[in-house]
C-alpha cells in the first residue's frame, strides 16, 4: 500500500506530517468503484491554509452528498515533502485514499490569490500531468479552477480546461452531472473535446480555449471572440438568490493539527455592499444575502455538536453588517457559554455598534482588537469610500481603553490612488492619538493594567480587476519603498510599532491580477525557474520573476504601473460579476473628487447593476440596515 | 502528531461524546483532561493513558460508547477505570517507558556486533549524549546509562529492532532515540536513520519491583 510505505519512509522526515495524514474526524472515504465521478478539490497552498477555508468544506462536502460523486482533496506538499516526494518518485496523492492525483476525472483548483499559481503549475508536474492543456491527452485529469480570482482567469487560460465563475455551491453540481452523463455514455472515459461542447454551454463555464484573442502593437487587448458555436460571448458568474437553505456543510472536517482558524465556522450572509472602493470581495459578491436567524441557531447546533470545536466563528466579509447580528450573537451566547464554546466575529468596523459587540464576545481576557481604518486623512477615506470618521476611531478607542483592551491594532494600505505624504502623516497622527486616548483613560483609572500599546499595520495597494480602482496603475516600488521610510520615521515611539508587508510581492500580485493571457507563459517560465509559495516571503524571488518576464519579452510594468482609459478593452471584459464596467467608471470617477457613496442596505440604490441585470436582489433579514448616523456620510 | 495537538483533538473527541466533561474555573475554563506522558511528536503508541472529569457519574460501559461515536479512525479506547476521590496524577506516578526503534543500519551488521554493542553499553558507568536545551543551540552533556533497564538489539540485514525499557515521568525522562545513540558512542554499527519509534507502554514499579500499569494500581 502506497499509504504504509508513505508513512514509514516520508512522513518521519518531515517538520508537520499531520499534513498528509488525512483521516480527519468526518472526512468522507467513499468507496471508489460505485462513484461515476471523480474528483480531487486541491488547495494550491499548505495544509493548515487550506483546511482553513470554508469554500473548500462546502464544494467538498456538498459533492460527497451525492452518491454519485466522490471528491477527495490534496494540497501543495511545502518543499521538505515535495523534496522527499521527488526523491522517491511518489507522485502528488490525495489525503483520503492515498490515490495519485492523476488518476481521478478531474482537478478542481481554488483560485484564492494569485501568488498561489506557481504552486498550481507546480502540484501537476508533481502529479506527473502535463501542465498545458494541449500537452493532456483524454486519459489525463480534466483541470477546472473557481473562486474569487476567477474572474480573470486570464493568466491560467494555458493551463486550464474549465474556470467555474461564480458561486459554486450554485452551480458545480449542474457540471457534474453534465460530467457524469458524458462518463456514462463513454464507459467511464472522458473525451474532453466533445465534454467541453456540452460544458461550455453551462451558464459561468468559461473554457479559455473556445476565446481568441487580439493585441495591438503595444500589447493592449482589442478583442476577446470567441471561437465556438457554443461558447457566449459574455460569461456571467452564477449566484445564490437566497442564501436560505443553500448547502451548508454542517458535519465540517475537524483537523488533527492547528490550523490557521481552528474553530467552527458558520457563514451568516454573503456579499458587502460598503462599496470600499479598494475591494474586489465587495464587488465580486453582490448582492448581499443573509440568512435567517433561526436556520443559522440550527447550523451552530449542528456543527458543534459533529466537531466538537470549543469556538464558533460568524465569518462573511462584515459580519457586524448583517441586520440581525444582536439577537443571533445574544441567542448564541446565551447557549453555548454554558457549554464553554465561545462565540467570535472576525472582523469590527470602526462604529460603536461593533465596540458593544466585541463587548459582549469578550467576556474573559481582552487582549488585542484590530481596526481598519484604512487610510489616514478624511480625504483619502472619502477617496477610497471607506465611512469612517476620525470621531468613529476616537470613540471607539475611548470604549476599548476603558473596557480593558490595552492594545489596539490599525490596518492601512499605502499607495492608494490620490495619497500624497500627508496622507501617511495622518496615519503616524491617528496613532498617536489613539494612543493618547489609552493613555488619558489609564490616567483616568488610576494607572492601573499594561500601558496601551498600539500597532500599526501596513500593507501595500493592489488594484483588482472589478473595482472602480482597476483603472488606477500601482504606485512604483521605489516610491513605494520612500514612503515606507518616511512613515516610519515618523512613527517613533516605543509604544508604537509599525508593520510593512513586501512591496515586491505586490508588484507581481498587481500584474497577476489585471494580467492577461500572455502571462500564461510567463508563469510557466517562472515555474521553470523554480517560483513556488510566492505568498511565503521566504520562497519568493522576484528576480526570478523578472527573468522570467524579460526571457517572453513581456514588460512587468506595463500591467502594473499604467493608468488604463476608461474605453480600453480589458483582459477580463468578457466575464461579468454583475457589476456594470460603467458603474465602476462612475464609481472612479466619483473617487477623484472624493465623494462618497453610502451603502445600498440603508435605502437608496446606486445601480450598480447586480440587482438589475442578475435575476438576484438585495436580502435582508432585519430591515435596512442601521448604521451610526455619523459613520456613512450622506450624499 | 504533537502533545497539543493530539490535547486538543481529545478535548474534541470529548465534546463530540456528548460527556458532562468537567471544567476549571475562571475566566478561562480549561476542560479536566490530563495525560500521563506527553508522547513525542512521529511516534506512534499502543500505550497512552489520560484521566478526565466528569460532573456525573456514569456506567463505564457507556462512556466507552460515546467515545467510540466520537473517535476519528487510528485511535481506540483499550480500557477504562473509574477512580473516584483524590488520587495523584498519572503524570506524577509514571515511572518507566516501554519502546521499539526501527533502525536502518548503513551496512549489514550480525547479531554479534549488536550483541557486542550492547555488553559494552551495560559494561558502562556513563554513556553520555547530548541535548539541546529549549529554545536556544546549546547543548547539554547527559549521562543515559542510570535510566537504562532493559535493551534487545536484533536485526535482519540493514534494519535494526530496537526493544528497550528507560525511565519515563517526573524523574526524569530518557528519549528513545538517545538510547540508539548511546549503543553507537559503545560500538553499534552506525545507524542511517531511525525509521520508526513506537511506545509500547508506560509503567510503574510495584513494591516487589514489578511493572504495573496505571490501571492496575488506581
Amino acid at each position: 500500500m502506497m499509504r504504509d510505505w508513505i508513512e514509514d519512509h516520508l512522513l518521519g522526515k518531515v517538520e508537520k506530517p499531520l499534513r498528509y495524514q488525512g483521516n480527519e474526524m468526518n472526512a468522507v472515504h467513499k468507496d471508489w468503484d460505485s462513484t461515476v465521478l471523480r474528483m480531487v478539490f486541491a488547495f494550491p497552498d499548505v495544509y493548515e491554509i487550506g483546511m482553513s477555508h470554508l469554500g473548500l468544506s462546502i464544494l467538498y462536502h456538498q459533492a460527497n452528498a451525492q452518491p454519485d460523486y466522490l471528491m477527495e482533496r490534496v494540497f501543495a506538499p511545502w518543499t521538505d515533502m515535495e523534496g522527499l516526494m521527488r526523491e522517491n518518485n511518489i507522485p502528488l496523492f490525495s489525503l483520503e485514499s492515498y490515490r495519485p492525483i492523476k488518476e481521478f476525472h478531474g482537478i478542481g483548483f481554488t483560485l484564492q490569490y494569485e501568488m498561489s499559481y506557481s504552486n498550481i503549475l507546480n502540484m501537476l508536474d508533481l502529479a506527473g500531468i502535463p501542465l498545458r492543456w494541449w500537452e493532456r491527452s483524454d486519459d489525463d485529469p480534466l483541470i477546472f479552477m473557481g473562486g474569487p480570482c476567477a474572474y480573470n482567469p486570464e493568466p491560467l487560460a494555458d493551463f486550464a480546461d474549465v474556470i467555474l465563475v461564480g458561486e459554486g455551491e450554485e452551480m458545480n453540481l449542474e457540471f457534474y452531472q453534465v460530467w457524469a452523463d458524458h462518463l456514462r455514455a463513454h464507459n467511464g472515459k472522458m473525451n474532453k473535446k466533445e465534454l467541453l461542447d456540452e460544458v461550455v454551454k453551462i451558464e459561468g463555464a468559461y473554457v479559455p480555449r473556445f476565446y481568441d484573442v487580439a493585441y495591438d502593437d503595444e500589447g493592449h487587448v482589442l478583442s476577446v471572440t470567441p471561437n465556438h458555436p457554443n461558447a457566449p460571448a459574455k460569461i456571467v458568474k452564477r449566484y445564490l438568490q437566497h442564501m436560505d437553505h443553500a448547502f451548508f456543510p454542517e458535519k465540517p472536517i475537524v483537523p488533527y493539527m492547528d490550523v490557521i482558524h481552528d474553530r467552527a465556522m458558520l457563514e451568516v450572509q454573503r456579499g458587502c455592499t460598503r462599496g470600499c472602493r479598494f475591494c474586489q470581495a465587495g464587488m465580486l459578491y453582490r448582492p448581499v444575502r443573509e440568512k435567517t436567524v433561526d436556520e443559522l441557531q440550527q447550523q451552530a447546533r449542528n456543527i458543534l455538536y459533529h466537531t466538537g470545536h470549543n469556538d464558533l466563528s460568524l465569518t462573511s466579509l462584515s459580519t457586524s453588517d448583517y441586520t440581525c447580528v444582536d439577537v443571533l450573537l445574544r441567542s448564541l451566547i446565551a447557549e453555548m457559554q454554558p457549554q464553554n464554546i465561545s462565540v467570535s466575529l472576525p472582523s469590527l468596523r470602526v462604529d460603536n455598534f461593533s465596540m458593544n459587540l466585541a463587548n459582549e464576545m469578550q467576556k474573559g481576557k481582552k487582549t488585542g482588537l484590530t481596526f481598519a481604518p484604512e487610510a489616514g486623512t478624511q480625504r483619502l477615506r472619502d477617496v477610497i469610500n471607506k465611512g469612517v470618521l476620525e470621531s468613529n476611531l476616537d470613540s471607539v478607542a475611548r470604549m476599548a481603553f476603558s473596557n480593558g483592551w490595552s492594545k489596539i491594532k490599525l490596518y492601512f494600505m499605502m499607495g492608494l490612488p490620490t495619497e500624497t505624504d500627508e496622507d501617511l502623516d495622518g496615519i503616524a497622527a491617528l496613532a498617536y492619538k489613539v494612543l493618547q486616548i489609552g493613555d488619558e483613560i489609564r490616567r483616568e483609572q488610576g494607572g492601573k493594567g499594561p500601558a496601551p500599546q498600539v500597532t500599526v499595520s501596513v500593507s501595500g495597494f493592489v488594484p483588482k480587476p472589478f473595482t472602480p480602482f482597476e483603472f488606477e496603475p500601482q504606485v512604483r516600488g521605489e516610491e513605494l519603498r520612500r514612503r515606507q521610510r518616511y512613515l516610519r520615521d515618523k512613527i517613533k515611539h516605543k509604544r508604537v510599532a509599525y508593520h510593512y508587508h513586501d512591496s515586491q510581492v505586490s508588484y507581481i500580485e498587481a500584474i497577476f491580477a489585471k494580467g492577461d493571457r500572455r502571462l500564461g507563459q510567463v508563469l510557466y517560465r517562472a515555474w521553470e525557474k523554480g517560483c513556488k509559495f510566492d505568498g511565503w516571503g521566504e520562497y519568493f524571488y522576484v528576480d526570478w520573476w523578472l527573468e522570467a518576464f524579460a526571457e517572453c519579452g513581456l514588460d512587468p510594468e506595463f500591467y502594473a504601473y499604467r493608468t488604463i482609459p476608461y474605453d480600453e478593452v480589458l483582459p477580463w471584459d468578457h466575464i461579468s460579476c454583475g457589476v456594470r464596467k460603467d458603474y465602476l467608471i462612475k464609481e472612479h470617477q466619483k473617487a477623484m473628487r472624493a465623494e462618497v457613496t453610502p451603502d445600498c442596505r440603508v435605502g437608496q440604490c446606486h445601480v450598480c447593476g447586480a440587482c438589475q441585470d442578475l435575476d438576484v436582489a438585495l436580502d435582508l433579514k432585519g430591515g435596512w440596515l442601521r448604521v451610526n448616523t455619523n459613520a456613512v456620510p450622506q450624499d | 502528531m504533537s502533545h497539543l495537538d493530539l490535547m486538543h483533538t481529545w478535548e474534541r473527541v470529548i465534546r463530540r461524546s456528548h460527556l458532562p466533561l468537567a471544567f476549571s474555573q475562571g475566566f478561562n475554563p480549561h476542560p479536566k483532561i490530563n495525560f500521563a506522558s506527553a508522547l513525542a511528536l512521529g511516534t506512534t503508541s499502543d500505550g497512552e493513558y489520560m484521566d478526565m472529569e466528569l460532573t456525573e457519574e456514569l456506567p463505564l460501559e457507556q462512556v466507552r460508547q460515546a467515545l467510540d461515536m466520537a473517535m476519528p479512525p487510528a485511535f481506540e479506547v483499550t480500557a477504562m477505570k473509574v477512580v473516584t476521590g483524590k488520587v495523584p496524577s498519572l503524570m506524577s506516578i509514571i515511572e518507566r517507558g516501554q519502546y521499539q526503534l526501527w533502525l536502518d543500519f548503513v551496512d549489514e551488521v550480525t547479531q554479534q556486533q549488536l550483541d557486542q554493542a550492547v555488553e559494552q553499553f551495560w559494561q558502562q558507568d556513563e554513556v553520555v549524549v547530548y541535548r539541546y536545551k529549549k529554545n536556544s543551540k546549546e547543548k547539554k552533556a547527559m549521562n543515559i546509562r542510570p535510566g537504562v533497564y532493559q535493551i534487545k538489539l536484533t536485526a535482519d540485514g540493514k534494519r535494526g529492532l530496537l526493544e528497550i525499557l528507560v525511565q519515563s515521568g517526573n524523574e526524569g525522562n530518557i528519549r528513545p532515540e538517545e538510547v540508539a545513540y548511546g549503543l553507537m558512542s559503545a560500538g553499534m554499527p552506525p545507524v542511517q536513520q531511525v525509521v520508526r519509534i513506537h511506545r509500547q507502554g508506560l509503567y510503574l514499579l510495584n513494591q516487589a519491583g514489578a511493572l504495573v500499569t496505571p490501571l492496575d494500581v488506581v
